[in-house]
């Protein structure tokens, strides 16, 4: 997650379990960080039961002032917010590459 | 500097703007034509030069001239305020904006709502499109797997929803588009407050490719129905 964080535009990391509890953030911003992890885990369930998906399918959410990733897997969902403007393709293939580190390490 | 970091490098674009600016405070305006030409020559995706011979040829009357060079660097930059300014000036900023609005759709959209969902599919990865109001009450749809598009529509449109209504949690703003990747392909949501744009595509599909033709297929559609 460090190294997601690192990356210029990035503004923050959560790492959430399927229940929304919140497992690990890293980066410095103001949210409510249970509220975030509640809400994140809250939409992918909404998802994952409208659309009978168990997990592996991801959220690009761009809005005004932020852009929101969100990719679930069996475990656990990792979300990221950046800056509007970011390269969405160099932060979605960090997100792959973490997702794999993270899943291998749990 | 060149190479050896000794001496200015004479073409960097820099040393050929102020070289260029001199020349016009001293009346040299062919020279610093000639100075500019050179550097967006060298540096095509640099606005400065483009607005500086700009200014020159409006401050000559050259009015063709100054419009086809900011014409260029609006393909550059549509968004340049400087640029568009100086379009205003010779009253062509709309007529040129309008070009690359209209450009950057690259697609015939067509001219009533049946026809911009019927276009879209023509695009390879794209397999339905869908046009719901915000209750998720389907408006219009084109789909070729099979589906059930009334519900199809409203499932999407509720998700959309949720995600809409944690905007404030999550500090968002407002949201302007949203990609689902899932297993069995992509879903593409554009939305207002009125309507939802939902485009469903293959896996393959590379969605930074689409965005241009689906947010002119979403204006579109906006503009054929009236809504906000």
């Amino acid at each position: 997650m460090g190294k997601i964080v690192s990356i210029d535009g990035v503004l923050s990391c959560y790492l959430v379990d399927k229940e929304g509890e919140i497992v690990g953030q890293v980066g410095n911003d103001k949210l409510d960080k249970s509220l975030v992890s509640a809400v994140i885990a809250a939409i992918t369930k909404e998802l994952s039961t409208q659309m009978d998906i168990a997990d592996n399918f991801s959220i690009t959410v761009m809005a005004k002032k932020k852009t929101l990733f969100v990719v679930t897997q069996k475990n656990f969902i990792l979300a990221v917010f950046t800056d509007p403007d970011i390269d969405t393709g160099k932060i979605r293939f960090e997100l792959r590459r973490s997702v794999k580190a993270i899943s291998e390490e749990l | 500097m060149n190479e050896k970091g000794l001496r200015p490098d004479v073409n960097s674009l820099d040393v050929l703007i102020s070289l260029a600016d001199l020349y016009v405070e001293n009346g040299l305006m062919d020279e610093a034509k000639e100075l500019l030409k050179t550097a967006i020559k060298e540096n095509k995706d640099e606005i400065k030069p483009y607005s500086i011979l700009g200014k020159i040829y409006i401050s000559q009357g050259e009015e063709k001239e100054a419009f086809e060079i900011l014409k260029s660097a609006m393909e550059i930059n549509p968004e340049n305020k400087e640029i568009r300014k100086l379009l205003e000036s010779l009253g062509l900023e709309e007529e040129v904006v309008t070009k690359e609005k209209k450009k950057t759709t690259k697609h015939e959209l067509g001219d009533s709502l049946n026809e911009v969902l019927k276009n879209l599919l023509k695009i390879k990865g794209i397999v339905g499109v869908l046009v719901v109001d915000d209750i998720g009450a389907l408006i219009e749809a084109n789909i070729e797997l099979p589906m059930e598009r009334e519900s199809t529509g409203a499932i999407i449109s509720s998700i959309y929803d949720k995600i809409r209504f944690s905007s404030d949690d999550l500090e968002l703003g407002i949201i302007s588009k949203v990609f689902f990747e899932l297993p069995g392909g992509n879903i593409i949501v554009l939305g207002s407050e009125t309507l939802r744009f939902i485009v469903l595509t293959t896996r393959n599909v590379l969605i930074g490719e689409l965005e241009d033709v689906l947010t002119g297929a979403f204006r579109k559609t906006i503009e054929l129905l009236g809504v906000e």
